[in-house]
């Protein structure tokens, strides 16, 4: 641990490298995002696989396993065949599935109320799986407050 | 979308610093797209799926279990997440384990068939005609 005395005015504490397997989150969070992006986008539109390789100069074979299931795609390649698909470019805003820094919530904040709109609600809820209202519930809470399993109604407890 | 204590303590931050650790925190990436109703691929039929199939039902059939498939990272055998559907787009996942310790699969069904049964007596999984009876947005293989 540095103190004032340990470092000069130019100095600044190092800081530890994020874990990777928190990147690791969150790289896949987003590639599943893009895919489902891309693969609504695409159903929307109509457009077959091998028009859209027509229309991109992708080839067939790539695009169909591009969409089968979420990748490492790159920004150019999800802009061409987003184009491509509905003449769509891409918007993107940061989300928060753990929680914002607070000086991140303060300058979003600052930044809404400058363009005079509405704060929208996309913090997210601080676990993992645990957004856009969908309920990860542990299955020991609910065997706690039900005692007879037997009276187990699904839907109540889908929608408690 | 329903957890065990497990599941859910290896799909929570902080990961683990570890080859592990990445491997939940795909796990972890992997439930999110199904709670934020993400599309994913489905394969009903347990013989006749693709390798990379995101979600599929498991043998036997007429018991209405499935295997979520996590294959990220690309250079491991992957996870396996079991369990069944309790309404449409609701999914209970009982067991899981890494892919490339599970001797016999049949042996994880036989698992999870039972910790249903701890959990829940007698209430079988939700069993439909059709994927449109178990999930509003998926895509066939």
């Amino acid at each position: 641990m540095t103190t004032s005395a340990d470092t000069t005015p130019n100095e600044t504490a190092k800081l530890d490298q994020i874990p990777n397997a928190e990147f690791s989150y969150i790289c896949s969070r987003n590639q599943h995002q893009a895919h489902d992006l891309l693969v609504r986008a695409i159903k929307q539109s109509g457009r077959s696989q091998k028009e859209l390789s027509q229309l991109t100069g992708i080839d067939e074979a790539s695009i169909s396993r591009l969409l089968r299931r979420p990748r490492n795609l790159e920004l150019k390649t999800l802009s061409k065949i987003l184009y491509a698909a509905c003449g769509a470019a891409l918007s993107i805003s940061p989300a928060f599935p753990m929680g914002a820094s607070d000086w991140v919530i303060q300058a979003y904040s600052e930044r809404t109320e400058r363009n005079n709109t509405e704060h929208p609600s996309v913090f997210y809820k601080d676990t993992p799986a645990d957004s856009l209202g969908q309920k990860v519930i542990q299955i020991s809470d609910f065997r706690s407050n039900n005692q007879n399993t037997d009276d187990v109604k699904f839907l109540e407890m889908a929608n408690a | 979308m329903f957890v065990t204590p497990e599941i859910d303590c290896i799909t929570k931050l902080p990961f683990p610093d570890t080859f592990e650790g990445d491997r939940y925190a795909e796990c972890a990436a992997f439930l999110d797209a199904y709670c934020e109703l993400n599309e994913i691929s489905v394969c009903e039929d347990p013989d006749y799926k693709r390798w990379d199939v995101m979600l599929a039902r498991v043998r036997p059939v007429g018991d209405d279990f499935w295997s979520m498939r996590v294959t990220d990272p690309a250079n491991t055998p992957g996870m396996r997440m079991l369990g069944g559907f309790c309404a449409k787009d609701e999914f209970v996942a009982l067991v899981w384990e890494f892919r490339e310790d599970i001797d016999k699969f049949d042996d994880l069904v036989k698992e999870l068939k039972a910790t249903w049964h701890d959990y829940f007596g007698g209430l079988p999984p939700l069993s439909g005609n059709s994927l449109d009876d178990y999930l509003s947005r998926y895509d066939t293989q």
